[in-house]
């Protein structure tokens, strides 16, 4: 496949995948679109990141990579941390008080297109995952 | 935690912040400590807990992308 066609083809799914973030996000909130949408955007994600792992396999993790027990402990700490204090957050009333991350980051998803693009980066996240 | 807007949102900003700090460092600092890539990537070695985590994404796009918040 010649350079311009595989750019060409980039180009394409690019503009696919952003008309169909924008899509996506102009459901209503609650709805079966919304659901469907949702669900086909982690799919399509999903399927994806198969193909890509299909087609470049991961690498074996190097001996290297099991030395790293300190550091580990210490990313285990602090997702412990993050997810433990969300959770008190949740737990508690009134939100106005107890602010979850959702909460604040409610206000800055209202916009379509940066709903749009968190969707897309959502997508991004879940080929990441599935790929490595 | 005390009924305290403020105070709890700079303790997740501040969780949030050493988050980034110590991904900032272990990048700094090259292969000598494990990035949160690196983190990643020894979790999904267990396939359920690769499950768990691919569970955790799923949820994160319904809880803001369904939910929404218009």
């Amino acid at each position: 496949m010649g350079r311009t066609t595989q750019a060409l083809l980039l180009g394409l799914t690019g503009c696919a995948l952003a008309g169909g973030a924008w899509w996506a996000m102009a459901t209503e909130p609650f709805t079966w679109h919304a659901r469907i949408a949702t669900a086909a955007g982690g799919l399509v994600a999903l399927g994806a990141g198969l193909v890509w792992r299909r087609l470049d396999p991961p690498t074996t993790p190097s001996p290297a990579a099991d030395r790293h027990g300190a550091s580990y402990a210490i990313w285990a700490v602090l997702a412990a941390a993050v997810v433990g204090f969300q959770l008190h957050m949740f737990t508690e009333q009134p939100r106005q008080l107890y602010p979850t991350v959702s909460s604040l980051v409610d206000t800055w998803l209202q916009p379509h297109p940066v709903r749009a693009a968190g969707f897309l980066l959502w997508m991004a996240l879940g080929v990441y995952l599935l790929r490595r | 935690m005390p009924p305290d807007r403020a105070l709890n949102v700079a303790v997740l900003l501040l969780l949030g912040a050493a988050v980034v700090a110590w991904q900032a460092a272990t990048l700094w600092y090259g292969r000598r400590w494990a990035s949160i890539g690196d983190f990643l990537r020894f979790l999904q070695r267990p396939w359920p807990l690769r499950g768990l985590l691919l569970l955790g994404w799923f949820w994160l796009g319904w809880h803001f992308f369904v939910r929404g918040s218009w």
